[in-house]
C-alpha cells in the first residue's frame, strides 16, 4: 500500500507476446523482495507464490453508455480490483498483465471513470515490454504495436543483447518518434530493478512531463508511415486561463477518439502555481501543482500522442490562448 | 423508540450481513463469517481461505450462503456443518437466497442455481461476467445484472432465459415486489428500469445521481424505490401502471450533505434505513419527512450493507473497514 495516499498502486504492463512479459511476471513473483503483489493475468502460466496472488481476469471491454465511443472500461478489471480490495491485508502493489493486442486504453481509463476504484486504487504506470529485435518489425505492421508505445510511460527494451548498438539506436529513435516523454530502458531477460517499473506515479500530475521531450528541437522526425505520432507546443506567453480551459475541453472531446495521450504543464498569467493537466483519450484531468521555481521559465509546454492528430489545427488554437500581453509603459 | 446498539470489530474489512433466525451473521474478507445472536454474543467460523466476495441468508432456514476467492461458495445451516456447494478455479463473485429456498451464484459468466431440495445446481451461461444476482419476489425469475443489461433465467424452466437490454454496464439488479419491473444500477451513475412483460416499449433511465446507486429498495407497501448514490434520498414511484417510467423523483433532504451508499426499507413501517459514506446510520420517515440518525460516523469507514430482521425490529449494518453494528429498533 502506499502510504502517502492510501491507494494501492496498479502497474498495467504491456506488450507483444513473446516480447518478455510473462518472464517480467515471473521474477517480480518468485524475486525475494519482501513485497505482496497482486498480479491480474489473462491466463495462468508457471506462476503461483506463496505470498503474492494470481487472479485470472477476463478481459472485457465495455463501453460506457455516455454517448463517446471511446470510453472503454475493463469490467472485468473493476470486478476483480473491487474484490480484491475486499481482502483482509492490503496489496503492495498490484499488476495488470494485458494480452498482447490489446489496447492499453480501456484499462487507464477504468481508473478515471470508476470512482469506486479510483478511491482505493490508482494507476502507477503503463509499462510496455517490447523485444529489441522484432520491435521494428511489429510497428511497420501493427497499429497495436504503435498505440502500445504511444501509451507507454516506460518501454522495456528487452532482449537487448542480441541486437548491435547501432539497432538499439534506431529502435530507441523510433520510439521516441511515437512518444516523446517516455522512458526507454534497455534489459536483457526483462532483468530490471523492479523500482524502474513500479511506484513510479505516472500519473500523478504533480509529475506530469519530468521525463522531459526535447521541446526545442521541434518536429518529432516522425516516420512517414507511422500511423500513431506526437508533437510538443511550447509557448513562451502565459495563457489565459479564460480560453484555455474552453480549448482543452474543446480539444479533448473532438480528436478525443484519435488522443491517447496528452500531457501538458500551463502558465497563467499572475499565478504563482504551475497548472498541470493530463488525458487519456476523453477522459481530461487537471490541477494546479507546485509553485513556479524563481529560476524556472515560465513556460507553458504540451505534449500530444495520437493518431493523425491534426497538429495545425491543435497548434492554432492554442497560440490563440495566449494571454494578451501588457502593453510596455 | 428503544435502541441498544452493539459493535462488532471484525479485524479485517466486511463485505456485508443478513439475518439468519435469531442472529445477524456478518461475512469478512479473511474469510470468516461472525454470528451475532440478539443476547449479544458472536460466534466466528472460518470458511474461506481468501476473502468472501459475497454473502446471502435465508432468514427463514437460518442458512448463511458465502461466495469466496478461493474458489468456493459454501452454505452453512443452523447447527449443521459447512456444505462446499460449488469447488472452482475462477472466484465466485455473487451469490443470493430466495425466500423460497433457492440459492444461485456465478463465477466469471456462469450462474449455479441450485433450486430447493436440488442435489446439483443447474447451468447458464450469461453474456458476459455477472456484477450481481437477485430473486425476484414473485418467484419467477432469477437476474444477473450484466454488461449490456439484465439477464434473466426462469425458475419454472431454467433453459429459458430473457435480456433486457440497455447498452452499458450494470452493477446491480433488484425486482419490485409485486414482481412487474427489474431495475438494474449503471456504472454511469443511473439505475435502468423495465417492464418485464413489455422490456423493449417500456423501459426508462432514472439518473442524476453524483455517485452510483449500487444500493436501492422497495419501501415496505411496494409504493416507493428508495435509493442510495446522492446526498439527499431520492424516491421513486412504482404506483402507476409504468411505474416511475416518466415520472419524476422525490427527493428528501437531510441537514448534512453526506453521500449515502446503501439503503434498506423497513418492514411493516413507511421508513427506510440510510448508510452513509462516514459510517453514519440515519431512518428517514416518510409519513412525518424526518431523518432520525442512528449510529454516529466511525472510522471504519463507510456502510456498505444494511439488512433489516424480517419482522423489522433489527437493523444490522456493516462498514467497509471492519465495524458492524446491530441495532434493537423495537417492533415498527
Amino acid at each position: 500500500m502506499d502510504m502517502a495516499t492510501d491507494k494501492t498502486p496498479v502497474t498495467v504492463l504491456t506488450g507483444y507476446l513473446g516480447a518478455g512479459k510473462t518472464t517480467l511476471l515471473n521474477r517480480i513473483l518468485t524475486e525475494d523482495h519482501g513485497k505482496k503483489y497482486a498480479v491480474i493475468v489473462n491466463e495462468f502460466g508457471e506462476v503461483g507464490i506463496d505470498n503474492d496472488l494470481v487472479v485470472d481476469a477476463d478481459e472485457e471491454v465495455f463501453e460506457m453508455n455516455n454517448g463517446c465511443i471511446c470510453c472503454t472500461v475493463r469490467g472485468d478489471l473493476i470486478r476483480i480490483l473491487s474484490g480484491l480490495m475486499k481482502r483482509a491485508g492490503q496489496f503492495d502493489g498490484i499488476l495488470v498483465e494485458t494480452t498482447g493486442l490489446a489496447d492499453p486504453a480501456p484499462v487507464a481509463q477504468t481508473f478515471f471513470v470508476d470512482d469506486d476504484i479510483a478511491a482505493r486504487t490508482r494507476l502507477d504506470a503503463i509499462v510496455t515490454v517490447a523485444d529489441a529485435k522484432h520491435l521494428t518489425g511489429e510497428l511497420g505492421r501493427a497499429p497495436e504495436a504503435q498505440e502500445q508505445i504511444a501509451f507507454g510511460d516506460i518501454v522495456l527494451l528487452n532482449k537487448a543483447d542480441l541486437v548491435s548498438e547501432d539497432d538499439l539506436a534506431g529502435v530507441e529513435a523510433r520510439i521516441r518518434s511515437i512518444n516523446p516523454t517516455v522512458q526507454i530502458v534497455r534489459t536483457t531477460r526483462a532483468d530490471v530493478p523492479l523500482e524502474t517499473i513500479l511506484g513510479r506515479h505516472a500519473f500523478d500530475l504533480d509529475r506530469i512531463l519530468e521525463n522531459e521531450p526535447d521541446f526545442l528541437g521541434h518536429g518529432h522526425h516522425a516516420h512517414h508511415d507511422d500511423h500513431v505520432s506526437s508533437f510538443s507546443l511550447v509557448s513562451e506567453t502565459p495563457l489565459d486561463p479564460e480560453k484555455f480551459f474552453p480549448w482543452v475541453q474543446m480539444i479533448s472531446q473532438e480528436f478525443g477518439i484519435d488522443l491517447l495521450r496528452m500531457k501538458g504543464i500551463i502558465a497563467f498569467p499572475d499565478d504563482p502555481k504551475r497548472y498541470v493537466a493530463q488525458a487519456v483519450h476523453m477522459m481530461l484531468e487537471g490541477d494546479h501543482s507546485r509553485e513556479w521555481r524563481d529560476d524556472e521559465p515560465r513556460t507553458s509546454r504540451m505534449v500530444f500522442i495520437g493518431r493523425n492528430l491534426p497538429r495545425d489545427i491543435i497548434e492554432d488554437g492554442f497560440m490563440k490562448c495566449r494571454a494578451a500581453q501588457p502593453v510596455p509603459a | 423508540m428503544s435502541m441498544t446498539l452493539k459493535a462488532l470489530d471484525a479485524g479485517a474489512p466486511l463485505t456485508g450481513g443478513g439475518f439468519t433466525g435469531r442472529a445477524y451473521a456478518v461475512a469478512d474478507g479473511d474469510g470468516r463469517v461472525h454470528v451475532c445472536d440478539f443476547e449479544g454474543a458472536v460466534a466466528a467460523r472460518k470458511l474461506h481461505e481468501g476473502a468472501i466476495l459475497a454473502v446471502a441468508t435465508d432468514e427463514k432456514s437460518g442458512a448463511i450462503v458465502t461466495a469466496g476467492d478461493d474458489g468456493k461458495a459454501i452454505r452453512i445451516r443452523p447447527d449443521g456443518e459447512p456444505e462446499t456447494l460449488h469447488d472452482g478455479r475462477k472466484w465466485v463473485d455473487t451469490v443470493a437466497t430466495s425466500p423460497r429456498g433457492h440459492v444461485a451464484w456465478s463465477a466469471g459468466k456462469t450462474i449455479f442455481l441450485l433450486p430447493k431440495g436440488a442435489d446439483a445446481p443447474v447451468e447458464a451461461t450469461a453474456p458476459s461476467s455477472i456484477s450481481a444476482l437477485s430473486f425476484s419476489p414473485d418467484g419467477k425469475w432469477l437476474g444477473a445484472a450484466v454488461y449490456g443489461g439484465a439477464f434473466l433465467i426462469r425458475l419454472a424452466k431454467p433453459s429459458e432465459t430473457a435480456m433486457l437490454t440497455w447498452q452499458g454496464a450494470h452493477n446491480a439488479i433488484g425486482f419490485s415486489p409485486d414482481g412487474r419491473f427489474c431495475v438494474t444500477s449503471m456504472l454511469e451513475n443511473a439505475l435502468h428500469v423495465w417492464r418485464i412483460d413489455k422490456p423493449e416499449e417500456k423501459h426508462g433511465k432514472m439518473g442524476g445521481y453524483p455517485a452510483k446507486p449500487i444500493s436501492y429498495d422497495w419501501t415496505a407497501d411496494g409504493r416507493y424505490l428508495a435509493t442510495a448514490g446522492a446526498e439527499v434520498l431520492v424516491m421513486w414511484p412504482f404506483f402507476g401502471a409504468d411505474g416511475p417510467i416518466g415520472q419524476q423523483a422525490g427527493v428528501f433532504s437531510r441537514e448534512q450533505d453526506l453521500l449515502s451508499r446503501t439503503v434498506v426499507a423497513r418492514p411493516r413501517s413507511q421508513q427506510i434505513a440510510i448508510g452513509y459514506v462516514d459510517g453514519s446510520v440515519a431512518l428517514f420517515d416518510r409519513k412525518s419527512q424526518q431523518f432520525e440518525t442512528l449510529a454516529e460516523e466511525d472510522e471504519a469507514g463507510q456502510v456498505n450493507a444494511l439488512s433489516f430482521s424480517a419482522d423489522g425490529r433489527w437493523l444490522g449494518f456493516t462498514r467497509e473497514r471492519g465495524v458492524a453494528g446491530l441495532a434493537d429498533l423495537g417492533k415498527p
